[in-house]
């Protein structure tokens, strides 16, 4: 059976959802911002990318561009209160939803046509909710696989629904400039133009031979995104290899090059990894780094270890130790802990703490959270 | 410096010293030993910068003066040496020669003012305490005391003053987090001790080393200042820097409503425990105790290789409980007990355990408090 994806992507999400809470925001050239002293743009409105201003852009630079841009700080909690409403309307069509990060999702809706008609059906119901509740819009593609989908959902920003059928792949890919995939940076597409090759049918073409002498490994995989092509499957987020690993994953606020910030974020990822590892009872043997640059370029690199480990402070070491092994090209989007090679284990007490309260009050987070949405209850040190 | 030893008393002090110099490649000067000859004796020092000893020894001095030379090297040096006299003297550049019989070593060595000095110690701050005892306190607690480095302040044994009514007694107490063992002794007092120190596990190992082989003496001279203990034993010196850090509110984990008791045997439960824990996971080793009137039963569950049982005859009369601990936890705090009637206190498999010998006097008490495993 043919797989039926959807890629949802919120338009201008973080902008968008301060023009709503601010009415003096709308019709203007608008950007929220890191901080308002110094920083980067984060997201800039429709009417303010007229004037070329991009996420990621040095605010001087944006109001140099466009003086009378309106430059909003950030509220990261709303957004995310916002997004994982977002996200629990999009539960309500099939289980399988894979959060890309804070503003985009993927659905797998192959086996949801029987309960909710077509997948344009499907895609309009959710533009609608969103609509509704929200008062925000997003582009939806959708596509016989993630790849297709995420690029249908760029094709017609903003408010975009864009369906692309297997038939119309080769034509649709035919001209498409490289650069216009996921997962194509600015490097690899350099290194492309190189080669002679600018459209994706050029590189569905272009032997695989050829593209691994040039860029190793990922030949073949450059070669299927050029045709199109893309089994990997949508992983919804919850059951990610659930009991088999253990891992926490968060796309930073802002691409960072600071290693003080980013230990601090691998620190609170490996203390939520050793909760769940405690909670569970469970002992690991092998760490996993999980990084994603500002080009999307993912990797992952594990370390197995001699001895079982489940606690923060450990966890924290080895995967620290992977971090600082590896030499940081670009500035990162998202860091990911995990552990596996699990196994169920006694746990043994600490004669010191207070586990009892502590669990307790672990329990009655995670309860006031299922029932209020995510974030309702957190740690003010991550505020 | 200039002087004749005899090879058994050089040998002797160089084999009580000699380890503490090379522990840490940081600073050359600490792989040395500086030697020095004054008021007609040999004084032969070592250190880690944190633990410091100083060995005096008898020797017939012709000139005063010092040298460092390396620790290991001489060591190997007088071992192997046949006859019984070594005359040795120091050359130019902090070169020394040795000479025995028809060998000559010449030994190159640093300037002897690089040598760290060892902190000064106040005479009149010494008291007397029995050897036997500050032995049986630090074997019946050290083994309790953390190695992880990231707990640095249990990685020590608390030294402190207690005062139970009106008596007076020397306590310690160590923790890893998971188990403690604390130990009360009548028997003397000691100076600087009244709020209590932290003795690094290391320095007490090579006090106790010390102590086990001036097999000659009865008491050790000791008291501490705020960043140092001094110890003084027959002819040596010994200074360890204590942990500087905070001692956990250890009086608040010793339970007090423990009501499930058992009296058991050392030497049957020891014997059993080991054997069932050969079948105990290697990582956690816990193994669970299932009481019921009049018998303990003992099991092991091992994921790859299978399991292993045994019943132990206790004395209890109390209801039925399932408790998981760590083998190695309990096996060591049976070994820390004198006496063959332990007594071991339950409350519910969620709260720590106390053992404790069954035959106790008011002042000399001493219990392992251990926290069980979730099963």
């Amino acid at each position: 059976m043919d797989r039926i994806i959807l890629h949802i992507d919120m338009d201008a999400f973080f902008i968008s959802v301060e023009q709503r809470d601010d009415p003096g925001l709308r019709g203007k050239a608008a950007a929220v911002c890191g901080s308002l002293s110094r920083g980067v743009v984060t997201s800039a409105n429709y009417e303010a990318r007229p004037y070329g201003i991009r996420a990621g852009m040095p605010i001087q630079e944006a109001k140099r561009r466009c003086p009378q841009l309106i430059l909003v700080e950030g509220d990261h909690s709303k957004y995310t209160e916002a997004a994982s409403r977002i996200f629990a309307i999009l539960k309500d069509y099939t289980p399988l939803v894979e959060i890309a990060s804070i503003d985009e999702a993927y659905l797998d809706i192959t086996r949801s046509q029987l309960l909710f008609k077509s997948p344009l059906h499907i895609a309009r119901s959710i533009k609608d909710r969103i609509r509704e509740k929200e008062k925000l819009t997003c582009s939806i593609g959708i596509g016989p696989n993630k790849l297709l989908a995420k690029l249908g959902s760029r094709l017609k920003k903003p408010d975009g629904l864009v369906m692309i059928e297997k038939e119309r792949v080769e034509e649709i890919l035919k001209d498409l400039p490289v650069s216009d995939l996921f997962g194509i940076g600015p490097k690899l597409t350099e290194g492309l133009n190189s080669m002679g090759i600018f459209t994706c049918g050029q590189l569905g073409r272009c032997p695989v031979s050829l593209l691994n002498r040039r860029f190793g490994v990922i030949g073949k995989r450059l070669q299927e995104m050029g045709l199109g092509l893309d089994d990997s499957p949508v992983v919804p987020f919850d059951e990610e290899e659930e009991a088999r690993s253990i891992s926490h994953s968060v796309t930073l606020e802002e691409d960072s090059s600071d290693s003080n910030l980013l230990r601090k974020v691998l620190l609170q990822l490996s203390e939520r990894v050793s909760r769940r590892m405690r909670r569970d009872s469970f002992y690991g043997r092998r760490v996993t780094l999980t990084i994603r640059y500002s080009d999307f370029y993912t990797f992952t690199k594990q370390k197995t270890l001699s001895q079982w480990i489940n606690s923060g402070n450990e966890i924290f070491h080895h995967a620290t130790e992977i971090f600082e092994s590896i030499l940081h090209p670009k500035p990162i989007r998202l860091l990911g802990v995990g552990m596996s090679l699990l196994k169920k284990d006694w746990c043994q007490l600490d004669l010191f703490e207070k586990r009892d309260k502590k669990d307790k009050l672990l329990k009655a987070m995670d309860r006031v959270n299922e029932r209020f949405g995510d974030w309702t209850l957190t740690w003010a040190s991550l505020l | 410096m200039n002087f004749d030893i005899d090879k058994k008393e050089f040998l002797k002090g160089l084999g009580l010293i000699q380890s503490l110099a090379g522990r840490k490649t940081t600073l050359p000067i600490l792989s040395h030993l500086l030697i020095q000859c004054a008021n007609g004796l040999l004084y032969l020092t070592a250190t880690d910068l944190e633990t410091g000893m100083c060995e005096k020894l008898n020797a017939d001095v012709h000139e005063e003066g010092k040298a460092s030379v390396s620790a290991k090297k001489i060591y190997e040096i007088v071992r192997e040496l046949q006859e019984e006299t070594i005359h040795v003297q120091k050359r130019e550049n902090q070169w020394i020669t040795l000479r025995c019989g028809r060998s000559i070593f010449n030994v190159a060595g640093l300037d002897p003012d690089e040598f760290p000095s060892l902190p000064t110690y106040q005479e009149e701050r010494f008291s007397k305490v029995s050897i036997l005892l500050l032995r049986e306190m630090i074997e019946k607690t050290v083994f309790a005391a953390s190695n992880e480095e990231s707990r640095y302040h249990l990685n020590g044994v608390f030294f402190v003053k207690n005062r139970k009514g009106e008596k007076e007694s020397l306590r310690m107490v160590a923790t890893d987090g998971h188990r403690l063992s604390l130990i009360d002794r009548e028997g003397g007092m000691v100076g600087g001790i009244e709020k209590g120190v932290i003795i690094p596990k290391k320095g007490l190992l090579e006090l106790r080393k010390a102590i086990s082989e001036k097999t000659g003496e009865a008491e050790i001279e000791l008291y501490f200042d705020q960043t140092h203990g001094f110890f003084r034993i027959g002819g040596s010196l010994m200074v360890i820097r204590l942990i500087d850090g905070e001692f956990p509110e250890y009086e608040q984990v010793i339970p007090k409503e423990n009501d499930k008791r058992v009296v058991m045997e050392k030497e049957k439960i020891y014997g059993s425990l080991r054997r069932v824990s050969t079948m105990a996971s290697e990582r956690v080793e816990g193994v669970k105790l299932s009481l019921k009137t009049g018998g303990l039963e003992i099991s092991a569950y091992h994921q790859d290789f299978g399991d292993a049982k045994e019943e132990v005859e206790v004395v209890y009369d109390g209801p039925p409980l399932d408790i998981g601990f760590n083998a190695r936890y309990l096996i060591e705090a049976l070994n820390a007990i004198g006496t063959e009637e332990v007594i071991m206190e339950l409350k519910d498999e969620g709260s720590p355990g106390l053992i404790r010998p069954a035959a106790l006097t008011e002042a000399s008490d001493q219990c392992c408090i251990i926290m069980p495993m979730r099963i």
